[in-house]
Parts: structure tokens; C-alpha cells; sequence
């Protein structure tokens, strides 16, 4: 168990090994956290009924902190990436759920009462006037949710096998090799940073009328 | 963590606001009671097997059980605990630092380079120094505690600060009074609201990083160690779904305090008077 | 009359009355009963908060209206009728802005049209309200005037038989607002389209149309009908100092002026009636 130069562990092996598992299982739980919780977030806004029997089901699930679900997901899922994308999807879906609902619900109601004037149907009205009026509000539920999947990701890897950035801390940690575990720390700091910057990139595409009609000119 | 400050708007409901409001009720309960139903019969039935998922039933008289069993509540008690401490702790200290530098531009362009490099990192990355500087104690969940929880709070303080109306201090000024008054009655109440949506968010952040500290750590006691306990060496998964249902209304009791206390003391605010107009 | 009436209703309004239930009952229209000829600009006045957006809420299909019922062509409204368009007074919450100015017109276009049918549809009324260089503009990048512009260019695109128009200059300033009154005559004269103008401006009202109806204070009826025979084409200059015109503006003043102080003379008499012996 040699001392190793921090560089080792973002150039050795330990890139395959470790870096890039940990990524593949954030962005994985948090993409179908991103899916699933647009799907349900769209459900509960734009049904009242829908909405009604499941809320407070969410209002209670949310509650819960992440963290509290590792021994059931250990149980549950085991000890490999089942449990992490799980434990990552469960924590994350929340600021989208939420922030889905919300901006599904507070679709302009002017915007809706144009749609009837000039007799949009259904599928119309969603993809062209709920989804464009949400995106921004889904938008900032995605990025909010990207920087709590980083911390579950690393929460994650401190339990079960021994693989990912997370693992690598701690047992750098156990094992008193003090420029591996800052390294890896830096890492992940990194890591957050750069992921909501291309994330915001891809925002700021999308949702281009968002600011503008915002700062507006009249 | 921040879902917690996010307020989503009632869907509207139009004539016999009542009748809805009491329809939407029992709805509510009807979705919990399918949830506990199909929990159950997945259970019972042996689709999942009851060493992964105990029946719904079974799970409920746990929860029943587990809080009037002192033993437990003794463990919860040890999480709340570091929870209060910490929380305070950084209340206090970022609530200073941001005040500081909310109020001088010099101040929080000079600290700025090293707050931005420090957000980033999580917060559970620092778990392991923790552990080494601090051991496993108390101390290190405090801790830990105090830091992940310190950004939200610095941050919302020190951007309610620079939101301050200037009108309104100079207004203030205009009426003679000093720097330390002006920032004691216009510029602190003013900034009162962001502050608190830093303390809320805070408080749930703290919830998380005291039960990840226990349950990764090795904690001596406390919540996640008690789980960990009862999951991993216990072999006891209907005591784990127990507590962490307990949890999960802990999580439901400091969300509902920080509602009544934030309609008690800043029931002033814009964006606050709205919700209550929609709801009344 | 200057108008080339065909004589028969377009839309006709029979005995129409709404009450918003609620813990605060509000009776918003009385009763209203008119009719809104074929090619007709008729515009409806009335002082604010006498029920004029209930009223168009209604004719339009967008509430159900509690008492009376509205017919298009002959046809019973219930859901919003395909040959009827909305203009609203806020335009910059009635366009979307996530779409450039074209994409706002050509949203609202069936989704069957052929390409080529779609563009030029999209041409023709941006030509129609004169912002044919703003196409791909975004509506937030464009003035209040030119925003309103865009709302009616989408209109005219949908090519609906009656156009209704709620108060839809009220935010803009009175330079701008004289503009699009003129747009308004010169949209009608090309497009022979038949427009229920809503405004609580008498001179607006008696500048832009052939009929003004008079609206009392809510719950609304119809104090009076009034023709204006004033000649066409009318000029924002000339026309608003003729004679006649300035006739016409006094006359719909005074009787909403009356009607509103014997509203309260009679309420104080019945009041006082009721404490006499």
C-alpha cells in the first residue's frame, strides 16, 4: 500500500474504475429522476383529482431524508449500482417533482383562455403552451436536483462495495493517505461546478425567451 | 434539501371552495390507505419477500411501538440534537459573517474568490476529515453540520442584504439615523425573509447530514446508527421501514414548525400574504 | 349608413344575464338582449367594472353564462365558435413568448394547412397591421403598440367572421392609440370582417363604429342604441372636430352620466320612502 502522488488517481486506473462509474450512476439516477419526476410532476398539475390522492403521499415521501433509506435500499436493492441509482433517483426527484407542479399550475391563464379562443386541442395545448410555460421552473428543478446528486452520489459510495470517488475518500481517509482523500474532494468540488455550468449552458438555450420576456423592453 | 422552501401553488378551485377542500381530504387519506393496501398485499402475497418488505400492518404497530420505546426515542433525541446545536451554530455564525458582508462591498468582494471555492465541494466529501480531525462523536456530526448548512444560510443573508431598498436607507438616514440602527431596523427586516429561506432550506440539510453522518461514520448513537443497527446486524426490516417512516415525520414536523414560525414573523411579506389570500 | 350590411344577424344575444356565485354574490350583467349585424363595427361603452369582460367572456364561449344564450350564425355558442376570434386587452400575457412574432400568427393556424398557405397567411397580416419587418422578432423585444399589433395580426390570420375586441387599447399611450384605431378601420375595410368593440372611451367608441350600445353600470343592461352616421373614411382629425361627432360624443356622455346620478338619486329615494311614515 504505497503513498501514491494525487495525480495517480485522476490518470491511473482509477478513472475507469472509479471516476467514470460514479458519473455513468449520477447522471443515470438523476436522468430518470428528471424523467419520472416531469411525467409525475405533469400528472398531479394538470389533474386535480390525480393530484389530490397523491400529494400528500409526496408531501410525506419527501420528508423523508435520503439518507434514512439506505438501510431499506441495502435490504431492498443490495450492496452495488441498483441501490446507489435508486437511493440517487430517490433524493433528487423532488426539486423537479415540485418545481414541475408548480410551473404546470401556473400556467398563465390568459395563455389558456387564447388556446380556446382559437381552439387548440389537447395535445396542442400541452406541448405548445403547459410544457414552454413550465420549462423554465423544470429548468431550475434540474439544476437544483443536479447539485443534490453529487452528495447522494458520494453518500452512496460510502456504503456498499467498494467502488466510485466516494469510496475512494473514504478509504483514502482509512487508510491516512491525506493527498488522495483532497483529492478527491477537489474532485467532486469540480465535478459540481462544471456539471451545473454546462447544465445552465444548456438552459439558457432552451429557455432563451424566459429572460428575455422577463427583462422585457416595454 | 431545497424542495423543502418550494411552495406550489393550490390548483385553483372554483365555487364551494369548502366542499372541495373536504372532497380533497379524504381523497388524501384514500391515496395513503391504497398505498398501505398494495404495500400490504405485496407483502402478504410473497411477491417481494417479507425479509425485503414486511407487511404495511406489521410496519405501523413498529412505528407505534418504536414511539413510546425510550430506548429509541433516547437515539432520536441524540440526532435532534446535533440537529438544534448545529443549526444554531450556523444561524449564528453566518448570519454575522453575512450581515458583514452583506453591508460592505469591499468585505464581499475580498471573500468572494474563497466562497466560491468552497461551495462547490459537498459537504459529505468533508465527512471523512471529519471523522479524523474529530473522531466519531457528537462533535463531528456538529460539525459537519455547521458547514453544510452554513452556505445556504451565508448565502440568502448576504443576497438579502444587498436587496435592501436603498430608498429605505436613506430614508432612515434622512431621519438621522446611524449605520448601527439603519441596519438594526431597516436593513436586517428587510433581509429577513431571505434569511429565512436560507434557515429552511438549512434545516433540512442539517436533517440529511446528521442521519448520513451516522449511518456512514459509524456514529456512536443516534437515528442512522440505530437503523444501521437494526438493518445490518438486527436483521430486523420491519424496525428499519419503522424508523424510517419516524423519520419522515420528523422531516414533517420541522417542515410544519418553519411554516408557522415564518407566518408568525413575517407574515408582512409580499409573496407570503399571497399564499394566505389563495388558501383563505 | 356608411356600412355594407348584408341585414342579417351575425350574432345575436338574447336575454343574456351571469351572476358569479360566491361568498360575495356579485350580479356582473342584468340583462342584455342586441343583436350584431353581418359586416357591422359595433362598438360597446360603458364605465369600468360594468361587466363588459363577463359580457365578452360570454359571447365569446370562454363562461357560461347563468341566465340567456348567445347565437353565432344562428348556431347556440357553448364552447368557443370557430368563426369568432378574442382580442384581448393584455396583450403581453395573450401572446406566448416563447414564439417569435410569425410563430405566434402561424401557432394558431390549423395544423393541416399547406406550408405555403401558412406563410402567406402570416405575410398577409403582418402586412395587414404593418409589421411585416418584425416577423421573427420576439413579442417582448417589441412596444406595447406593436405588441397589440401582433395579438390582432394573429386574429386576422385565424380569419374569423367576427372579430371581438376587449378594450384592447386601454394600455397603450393615446399617439399609439390613435394608430390602431385608424389599423382597426383600415383591417375591416380589407378583410370585410364584422367587429364587437368593447371600450370605456365614448370618443373611441363613436370614432370607430356604425352602432354604439350603451352599457350601465353592472349588473349591466343597455341604456341605449345609438347609430352613427358619420361618413367614411373618418380622419382622428377632422372627423373627432365635426360637429356631428362632438354631438354624438356629448350625448352617450350625458346619458352615462345621468344614468349613473339617478341610479343614486333613486336609491337614496327609496331610502328615503322607506323611513317615511
Amino acid at each position: 500500500m504505497a503513498v501514491r502522488a494525487p495525480s495517480s488517481l485522476f490518470l491511473t486506473e482509477a478513472v475507469g474504475q472509479n471516476i467514470v462509474p460514479s458519473l455513468a450512476r449520477m447522471l443515470g439516477g438523476w436522468t430518470v429522476a428528471v424523467i419520472l419526476g416531469v411525467l409525475l410532476g405533469v400528472a398531479i398539475g394538470r389533474s386535480r383529482r390525480f393530484g389530490d390522492y397523491v400529494e400528500p403521499i409526496v408531501h410525506f415521501v419527501r420528508a423523508i431524508p435520503p439518507p434514512a433509506l439506505i438501510p431499506i435500499f441495502l435490504i431492498l436493492l443490495g450492496f452495488g449500482t441498483e441501490m446507489r441509482v435508486s437511493l440517487i433517483t430517490f433524493a433528487v426527484i423532488w426539486p423537479v417533482l415540485l418545481n414541475t407542479i408548480d410551473g404546470v399550475r401556473s400556467v398563465e391563464s390568459l395563455h389558456l383562455d387564447t388556446a380556446k379562443v382559437f381552439e387548440f386541442d389537447r395535445r396542442k395545448v400541452f406541448f405548445g403552451i403547459v410544457l414552454p410555460s413550465a420549462a423554465p421552473k423544470i429548468f431550475a428543478g434540474m439544476r437544483v436536483s443536479l447539485s443534490v446528486a453529487i452528495i447522494i452520489m458520494v453518500i452512496s459510495e460510502m456504503v456498499g462495495l467498494p467502488d466510485g470517488i466516494g469510496n475512494v475518500i473514504l478509504g483514502a481517509q482509512r487508510t491516512y493517505r491525506m493527498a488522495d482523500m483532497w483529492a478527491g474532494i477537489l474532485l467532486l468540488g469540480i465535478l459540481g461546478y462544471v456539471l451545473n455550468a454546462l447544465l445552465a449552458l444548456v438552459e439558457t438555450r432552451i429557455t432563451r425567451w424566459h429572460r428575455g420576456a422577463r427583462e422585457g423592453v416595454s | 434539501m431545497t424542495s423543502l422552501t418550494t411552495r406550489i401553488p393550490r390548483a385553483p378551485r372554483r365555487a364551494g371552495a369548502g366542499s372541495s377542500r373536504r372532497s380533497a381530504v379524504v381523497r388524501g387519506a384514500l391515496g395513503f390507505l391504497a398505498l398501505f393496501a398494495v404495500a400490504e398485499v405485496i407483502s402478504r402475497s410473497g411477491i417481494v419477500k417479507e425479509a425485503f418488505l414486511p407487511p404495511a400492518s406489521v410496519v405501523l404497530m413498529r412505528v407505534g411501538q418504536l414511539l413510546v420505546d425510550p430506548e429509541f426515542l433516547g437515539q432520536v433525541l441524540a440526532t435532534l440534537e446535533a440537529w438544534a446545536i448545529g443549526l444554531g451554530i450556523c444561524i449564528v455564525v453566518s448570519v454575522t459573517i453575512g450581515v458583514l458582508l452583506g453591508s460592505s462591498r469591499a468585505a464581499y468582494s475580498g471573500s468572494r474568490a474563497v466562497i466560491e471555492f468552497l461551495r462547490p465541494i459537498p459537504s459529505v466529501a468533508l465527512i471523512p476529515v471529519a471523522m479524523l480531525v474529530l473522531g466519531n462523536d457528537a462533535e463531528m456530526k456538529i460539525a459537519l453540520i455547521v458547514f453544510s448548512t452554513s452556505w445556504p444560510v451565508l448565502f440568502n443573508t448576504i443576497y438579502g442584504m444587498h436587496d435592501v431598498d436603498p430608498i429605505a436607507k436613506l430614508t432612515a438616514k434622512s431621519f438621522g439615523r446611524g449605520r448601527l440602527s439603519t441596519l438594526l431596523t431597516v436593513s436586517l427586516p428587510s433581509a429577513a425573509p431571505f434569511i429565512f429561506t436560507g434557515i429552511r432550506i438549512a434545516a433540512s440539510v442539517a436533517l440529511i447530514v446528521a442521519i448520513s453522518a451516522e449511518l456512514l461514520a459509524g456514529a456512536s448513537d443516534g437515528l442512522g446508527r440505530w437503523m444501521l443497527d437494526a438493518g445490518a446486524t438486527g436483521n430486523r426490516p420491519d424496525l428499519v421501514y419503522a424508523a424510517t417512516i419516524i423519520a419522515g415525520l420528523i422531516g414533517l414536523a420541522i417542515n410544519f414548525v418553519l411554516v408557522l414560525v415564518e407566518r408568525r414573523f413575517l407574515s408582512w411579506q409580499p409573496a407570503l400574504r399571497q399564499t394566505d389570500k389563495g388558501t383563505a | 349608413m356608411s356600412v355594407t350590411t348584408t341585414g342579417t344577424d351575425l350574432l345575436t344575444i338574447e336575454g343574456l344575464g351571469h351572476v358569479y356565485e360566491g361568498r360575495q354574490r356579485h350580479e356582473a350583467i342584468g340583462r342584455l338582449d342586441f343583436t350584431v349585424p353581418e359586416g357591422a363595427f359595433v362598438s360597446i361603452v360603458g364605465p369600468s367594472g360594468c361587466g363588459k369582460t363577463t359580457m365578452l367572456r360570454c359571447l365569446s364561449g370562454l363562461m357560461k353564462p347563468t341566465r340567456g344564450t348567445v347565437y353565432l350564425g344562428g348556431e347556440p355558442v357553448t364552447d368557443v365558435p370557430r368563426d369568432l376570434a378574442l382580442v384581448f386587452q393584455d396583450y403581453s400575457r395573450s401572446l406566448f413568448p416563447w414564439r417569435t412574432v410569425a410563430g405566434n400568427i402561424g401557432f394558431v393556424l390549423p395544423r393541416g394547412l399547406p406550408k405555403e398557405e401558412r406563410a402567406e397567411r402570416i405575410r398577409e397580416s403582418l402586412d395587414a397591421v404593418g409589421l411585416s419587418g418584425a416577423a421573427d422578432k420576439y413579442p417582448w423585444q417589441l412596444s406595447g403598440g406593436m405588441q397589440q399589433r401582433v395579438a390582432i395580426a394573429r386574429a386576422l390570420a385565424y380569419r374569423p367572421k367576427i372579430l371581438l375586441m376587449d378594450e384592447p387599447f386601454a394600455s397603450v399611450d393615446a399617439q399609439t392609440r390613435a394608430e390602431l384605431e385608424d389599423l382597426m378601420l383600415d383591417v375591416r375595410r380589407r378583410f370585410d370582417m364584422t367587429i364587437l368593440f368593447v371600450t370605456h372611451d365614448i370618443d373611441e367608441s363613436v370614432y370607430l363604429a356604425d352602432r354604439v350600445l350603451v352599457l350601465s353600470k353592472s349588473p349591466s343592461t343597455i341604456v341605449t342604441t345609438m347609430e352613427v352616421d358619420l361618413p367614411s373614411p373618418r380622419d382622428q382629425v377632422a372627423t373627432r372636430a365635426s360637429e356631428h361627432f362632438v354631438q354624438l360624443r356629448t350625448e352617450i356622455a350625458e346619458m352615462i352620466r345621468d344614468q349613473s346620478t339617478r341610479r343614486t338619486a333613486s336609491g337614496a329615494g327609496a331610502a328615503a320612502a322607506d323611513t317615511a311614515p
